[in-house]
């Protein structure tokens, strides 16, 4: 094991088998926090955002916080029921994007999409920065590293996601079950308290100055300001795949369970915030839960638990969007919405680079607003809303589409929601707008801008490589040029016009820089023709302009190899990293048209080095790997067959069983005459599976070679680059250090490839 | 469709086929026993009518010759088995990492290595360990 695998395995644990998935789903007494704990923690604040706006009326517009939080959770419970139904319908994850795109269109999927998207965003950086903040009202004197602090805890809760579902699952439960019993303390000792009249807390009897007059606008904000109570669930409407079975009714009974919790902890807080007449403002030192914790335990041991409990929840709500996020943008990016490496899980089976890229965004929120919670809240909830609303009236349709028995009450049901959501989304962007909110409302545009854009590059790239009129030509065996890079005359260069002799090119040649090097080729391969190149500082323009020219010459049906053979000094990612000039020169030949790569590495402890041999390997086993049968794959076919191998096939590694039975089907289809082999890659690392299969071979590189081909997606723009898998580039990386394996990559241009 | 396996594991057990034995078992030999494996790939002969169960390793499908061949391993050994390719060719769903059932005769192939010819099969579920 390396040491950066090992660094690698004592951060994330071991490796787990696709198979091991079904162990990490979640039973509902772990799925609660995880899923919940983004709704139950806004319970610390939102009774406080309430308050803060019905203080600018004065302390008389305080009594107004029992029923503008009756209003909240009556809003909370229809979204919540209403939620159910979608949970019910959606067995495989419902979330705002699926309901919409399948029963309103796919703008409206793409719209509900990006709100989320943006919203899981903010409330990573904005629970987070609470936490933060919490923390400093106990420290005050780490308010200078307060961005530092919040990146740090971005990182942490990162690495508990990358850790796996399950794992993290277990450690958020302590503080999301702690501050929900320490909440119900709280009320409980409270009510007791208030047998009788109830104790004041610190702040009763501050007066507040009136700086307006109460007004329906004023009693709207403070409404939207309250509606924090309602982000996150969504969660667990998106997440019931990661429920244990019977998924939906799993996912029913949690969404309930977390409805209760969060309804009665927010209407007691607001209760008691009444009654013990707490005053707040933005320049309290405690916040509201501080202050009714304070007046009702009295400061003592409860109070820390408590507070410490908040801290800890406040933290760890952005785990709701780490479990979310990165499952949403898997599935845009199987609809091509997103760029496909979002489809992959890592080595913890966790969509890891959306965890990753949710970590990044976060934190250059949290970089760029300087870690300032009131600024950063005001983009919250724009997109809440927004989905809330998608979703319920996606579901309307869905139950006009498919009516069964009580489907016309629940069309009621998820209207009612519809109808309610989508006015508190004009209150929330109304009330909201100057102070920040049109970032967002500006941002989701542009978003769906770029989803519509990564699609139609998809659709453009899927209908080229399906198009006949790109078909490659048909080739015959021989239909080949070979051009040898000597950079020294050494125990590589022989070896690769060994290998250049077994394939039996129409034309071999050599190229080289340096006259002794030439000499000593001219006696190595005395049959091939030997050109020297002058050196004039850019050695990759001489080459190119050699292999345009020799390409000139050449029937369009030929191919044109550029063979590498190099020297290795010993293995590992040092020995990559170590020669960066080589691997840049691979990869701009790799852009050049019309011309093919082949590399042929040597390990200097695998060769004599008094003795170059150029002698023919006996056997060529020649492997091409595949994905799917289009036009790209057919050219590395064909290209295959010019290598005179003594064993062609085609390889496809961890394929799910859908896209086996695809591919099979397209192969029988296609007529094309190249077995097709068909493996698994538990650990989805289709590198260390190819080293694996080509073990079988025991390749040596003098009798026996292994020669990978490679088809090779090259794009005319370098953003695009981003939107395709470095699967070849990996599994480069793999077989360079395998002794006796030649590398060929096929390049297929996309986007300008002329018809043929 | 059967569903894919987890990590091989090894727990111990009581052997089924040896009373009292107890013995260090693979969990994936222990299941396809109790999926109804008239026997374990290791002690498979060749003529021999038999019921084997386990997970596909490797789906070949080789136009040229016209058939389908899947190599299973139960936790003690492999065997492949083969189909000639006719219309929908239904052995496409054997994806690795399938859990299957085979049926039939055990024959040596070109290589040596003991093939079941056309045999019946049937995908399975795995049954937890847990």
């Amino acid at each position: 094991m390396s040491r950066t695998q090992l660094l690698k395995r004592v951060l994330l644990g071991r490796t787990m088998a696709s198979g091991e998935l079904e162990h990490t789903l979640l039973p509902k007494v772990l799925a609660l926090p995880v899923f919940s704990s983004d709704p139950l923690s806004s319970n610390a604040y939102a009774t406080q955002e309430i308050m803060l706006v019905l203080g600018l009326v004065g302390t008389a517009a305080l009594s107004y916080v029992i029923p503008i939080a009756l209003a909240v959770a009556l809003l909370l419970a229809i979204v919540v029921v209403s939620y159910r139904q979608t949970v019910r319908a959606y067995p495989s994850g419902g979330g705002a994007y699926i309901v919409a795109h399948e029963n309103l269109g796919a703008n409206s999927g793409l719209l509900a999409a990006a709100a989320l998207l943006i919203d899981y965003v903010l409330t990573v950086s904005v629970s987070i920065t609470a936490g933060v903040d919490a923390i400093v009202s106990a420290a005050p004197t780490l308010a200078a590293v307060k961005v530092p602090i919040a990146i740090g805890f971005v990182a942490f809760v990162t690495l508990m996601n990358l850790r796996g579902t399950k794992e993290s699952g277990t450690l958020f439960a302590i503080p999301t079950y702690g501050f929900v019993l320490s909440i119900y303390a709280l009320l409980a000792t409270g009510l007791v308290k208030c047998v009788g009249g109830c104790p004041l807390a610190e702040s009763a009897g501050a007066h507040l100055e009136p700086e307006q007059g109460i007004t329906l606008f004023l009693i709207l904000k403070a409404f939207s300001a309250g509606t924090t109570a309602l982000t996150g669930v969504e969660a667990i409407s998106n997440g019931v795949p990661a429920f244990r079975y019977p998924q939906s009714k799993n996912a029913a009974t949690t969404l309930s369970m977390m409805g209760a919790m969060s309804i009665s902890m927010f209407l007691g807080i607001s209760w008691l915030a009444n009654h013990t007449e707490v005053v707040y403002t933005e320049e309290s030192a405690r916040t509201v839960v501080a202050q009714i914790a304070q007046t009702v335990f009295g400061g003592g041991f409860m109070f820390y638990v408590l507070q410490t409990m908040t801290a800890g929840i406040l933290i760890l709500a952005a785990n709701t969007a780490y479990q979310d996020f990165p499952r949403l943008i898997s599935i845009l990016a199987q609809d091509r919405f997103m760029p496909r490496q979002f489809m992959n899980r890592g080595d913890r089976l966790v969509f890891s680079n959306g965890v990753v890229i949710l970590a990044l965004l976060a934190s250059l929120l949290i970089v760029v607003f300087d870690a300032n919670l009131n600024s950063l809240i005001q983009l919250y909830l724009v997109g809440v809303f927004i989905s809330f609303t998608l979703s319920q009236s996606g579901m309307v349709v869905h139950w006009r589409r498919a009516p069964e028995p009580g489907s016309g009450r629940r069309m009621f049901i998820n209207g009612f929601g519809a109808a309610v959501t989508g006015i508190v989304f004009f209150v929330v962007v109304t009330t909201k707008f100057l102070s920040g909110a049109w970032i967002v409302v500006a941002a989701i545009p542009l978003l769906i801008q770029l989803m519509w854009s990564i699609h139609h590059h998809y659709d453009k790239v899927a209908k080229q490589l399906a198009h006949p009129d790109h078909k490659p030509p048909d080739r015959r065996a021989g239909d080949h040029s070979m051009v040898i890079l000597v950079q020294e005359a050494d125990a590589a260069a022989a070896r690769a016009v060994g290998y250049v002799r077994a394939v039996r090119p129409r034309q071999a040649s050599i190229v080289t820089f340096d006259n002794d090097s030439a000499a000593a080729m001219r006696r190595m391969a005395p049959e091939m023709s030997l050109t020297v190149l002058e050196e004039d500082g850019q050695r990759a323009a001489g080459i190119k302009a050699y292999l345009a020219e020799r390409g000139k010459s050449l029937p369009p049906e030929h191919f044109l190899s550029l063979v590498i053979p190099e020297t290795l000094e010993g293995r590992g990612l040092w020995e990559i990293v170590r020669r960066p000039g080589i691997h840049r020169l691979k990869a701009s030949f790799l852009r050049e048209r019309g011309v093919q790569i082949m590399d042929l590495p040597i390990s200097r402890h695998d060769v004599d080095p008094g003795r170059y041999e150029t002698e023919e390997p006996a056997r060529n086993y020649v492997v091409v790997l595949v994905s799917g049968v289009h036009n790209a794959t057919l050219q590395a076919l064909e290209y295959a067959e010019t290598l005179t191998p003594t064993d062609l096939r085609a390889v496809s590694f961890g394929l799910d069983p859908a896209a086996t039975e695809k591919l099979g089907d397209d192969w029988l289809r296609s007529s094309i005459p190249v077995p097709l082999e068909l493996h698994e890659s538990p650990y989805r690392d289709m590198g260390r599976s190819l080293v694996t299969y080509v073990e079988q071979f025991r390749a040596d590189g003098r009798n026996r070679v292994v020669t990978i081909v490679i088809p090779e997606f090259v794009v005319g723009r370098l953003r695009h680059q981003f939107l395709h898998g470095q699967t070849a580039l990996l599994v480069k990386r793999h077989l360079l250090f395998e002794s006796g394996v030649v590398v060929a990559s096929v390049p297929y241009h996309l986007g300008t490839q002329p018809p043929d | 469709m059967g569903m894919h396996l987890p990590a091989f594991t090894k727990f111990s057990r009581t052997n089924p086929l040896v009373p009292g034995a107890d013995l260090e078992l693979p969990a994936r030999q222990l299941w396809a026993i109790s999926a109804g494996a008239s026997l374990w790939l290791v002690d498979l002969e060749p003529y021999e009518e038999c019921r084997v169960v386990g997970v596909v390793k490797r789906l070949r499908v080789d136009p040229h010759h016209g058939h389908i061949e899947v190599t299973i391993d139960d936790g003690t050994g492999q065997v492949a088995a083969r189909w000639t390719i006719r219309r929908n060719a239904p052995q496409l769903a054997l994806a690795p990492g399938t859990a299957v059932l085979l049926e039939g005769l055990a024959v040596a192939g070109d290589d040596g290595r003991l093939t079941l010819s056309e045999p019946g099969f049937e995908t399975i579920t795995y049954l937890s360990s847990e």
